[in-house]
């Protein structure tokens, strides 16, 4: 009798050993067959043509699009601008030409582009080049972002932006044509 | 002229835009060919060349270099047009390889035929009246311009606006920072009128291990500038021309005789000294729109 119970234990250790091996390769069988590539769909790539778009997960017009370069006597231009919903909520410009360091130009353009969706100067007097290749290069930034997103963009509501508020810096003071001599 | 021209269309089909910026063009184009001192085949090269010998002229010429004599009589020689000899010894345009002869022509030089619509240059004397031509072109080219609610001719970085920008509004003009290509320090809003900046930052180049500049008094012979000096200036004026030579003088002449000058002319002005301090009147004022306030969104 004792020796019955032990080859009936025996039995089931071995039938049970087994009947882990089993489910242990079945399982790892049923992970292999829902392994990407066979049959799970993959998330859509992004288009490597238009690779400045930047998709982050939401839908519609959004990305950032850069401009084409233009030159300048001083230097290339380039504009970018980042959009999203349809709306510009950023203009930079990534290229800008050699020039002395300036805190408060870049800046005022990029405001000046985002309040109306372009460049809300018609012109600048002096040496207009900048001016212009700027404008240029945000114009085809802006078209651009309409073709890849196949929506209309526009800048006219954007929100805030954090760009500080530049000012006339204090190099330049403004004085009254008449107390001119009296500032030196 | 070697600058860009832009013109802006407010009121108009394309059709009718494109054709009146071909009117403009060829405006542009005609004085480029008579009055260009880059080119050989202009009527101003074919003067300059022509070795102190009588030279029949268009009217045209004639009358420019007419306004010259008078623009540098009144400012006693530190405006003259003869300035194109300084300009050329530099390499800046024709003739190649020039050299100044000695003494220097001035334009108490230069001979008037009223009857024979004729010139007579000193030998070796080079004019250049860009600063009343370029101007002059852009009030031509405004005056093919006809019927059009509201336009704007912008030839490097002068400036004729007629009529409103959009909705009845005015134009935004803004003043470039003479430091930095990038930047302005000031924007007016107009319409019906002329803007002209001029600047010793735009035209410039290094001689000899010596720097120049285009606007040159004639007076020293020389286009030095000292401490104080203004570095750029802008004029509003009724058309480019004027606008556009007072700017020029101004420069040249300095801020101790530019402003009572330009104060009788009644003309508003913004002149930046190369010190940073900015120099304007009550009535340019008057049309500048404040950066804080625009930049608010």
């Amino acid at each position: 009798m004792r020796t019955f119970l032990k080859n009936l234990q025996n039995y089931f250790i071995v039938f049970f050993a087994l009947m882990s091996v089993t489910i242990i390769v079945l399982g790892i069988n049923r992970i292999k067959k829902n392994s990407p590539g066979d049959t799970a769909p993959l998330p859509p790539s992004p288009n490597p043509s238009s690779n400045k778009v930047v998709p982050s997960g939401t839908s519609g017009s959004k990305g950032s699009f850069t401009g084409n370069t233009y030159q300048t006597p001083y230097g290339n231009v380039v504009a970018a601008i980042e959009v999203k919903g349809g709306k510009i909520i950023a203009v930079t410009m990534p290229k800008v030409p050699n020039s002395p360091p300036s805190i408060y130009a870049q800046p005022y353009l990029v405001n000046q582009a985002l309040k109306a969706g372009n460049a809300n100067i018609q012109g600048v007097s002096g040496a207009t080049y900048t001016s212009i290749a700027f404008k240029s290069s945000l114009e085809s930034a802006i078209v651009k972002a309409g073709e890849q997103t196949g929506t209309s963009i526009s800048g006219n509501t954007v929100p805030k932006t954090s760009t500080p508020a530049p000012s006339i810096p204090r190099s330049y003071r403004g004085d009254d044509d008449d107390d001119w001599r009296d500032k030196d | 002229m070697g600058i860009p021209v832009h013109i802006t269309f407010v009121g108009i089909s394309k059709e009718e835009a494109d054709k009146y910026t071909e009117r403009a063009e060829k405006v542009f184009r005609a004085y480029d060919e008579k009055f260009s001192r880059f080119k050989e085949t202009s009527e101003l090269h074919r003067l300059n060349t022509n070795k102190g010998n009588w030279c029949k002229v268009s009217i045209d010429l004639f009358q420019v270099l007419k306004k010259c004599v008078t623009l540098a009589r009144e400012t006693d020689g530190v405006f003259d047009p003869s300035v194109g000899g300084i300009l050329a010894s530099y390499g800046y345009g024709l003739p190649k390889d020039f050299s100044l002869p000695s003494p220097l022509p001035t334009y108490r030089t230069i001979e008037f035929d009223d009857r024979e619509l004729s010139i007579r240059l000193a030998e070796g004397q080079i004019l250049e009246p860009a600063s009343i031509v370029k101007g002059l072109a852009i009030d031509k080219a405004g005056e093919e311009i006809v019927g059009v609610p509201g336009f704007m001719i912008n030839a490097g970085g002068d400036i004729l606006t007629r009529g409103p920008f959009k909705n009845g509004t005015l134009w935004n003009i803004a003043i470039q920072d003479p430091r930095d290509p990038r930047a302005i320090v000031s924007i007016i809003s107009a319409r019906d009128t002329s803007v002209a900046t001029s600047g010793i930052y735009q035209t410039h180049g290094e001689k000899d291990g010596k720097k120049w500049h285009h606007l040159i008094d004639m007076k020293k012979g020389e286009a030095s500038y000292e401490s104080g000096d203004i570095v750029s200036a802008t004029v509003i004026a009724p058309t480019c021309e004027q606008a556009d030579t007072e700017a020029s003088l101004a420069i040249l002449l300095g801020i101790d005789q530019a402003i009572p000058r330009l104060k009788r002319l009644n003309l508003p002005y913004f002149l930046i000294l190369d010190d940073g301090r900015i120099v304007k009147d009550a009535k340019f004022t008057t049309l500048e729109l404040p950066l804080n306030k625009v930049e608010i969104m």
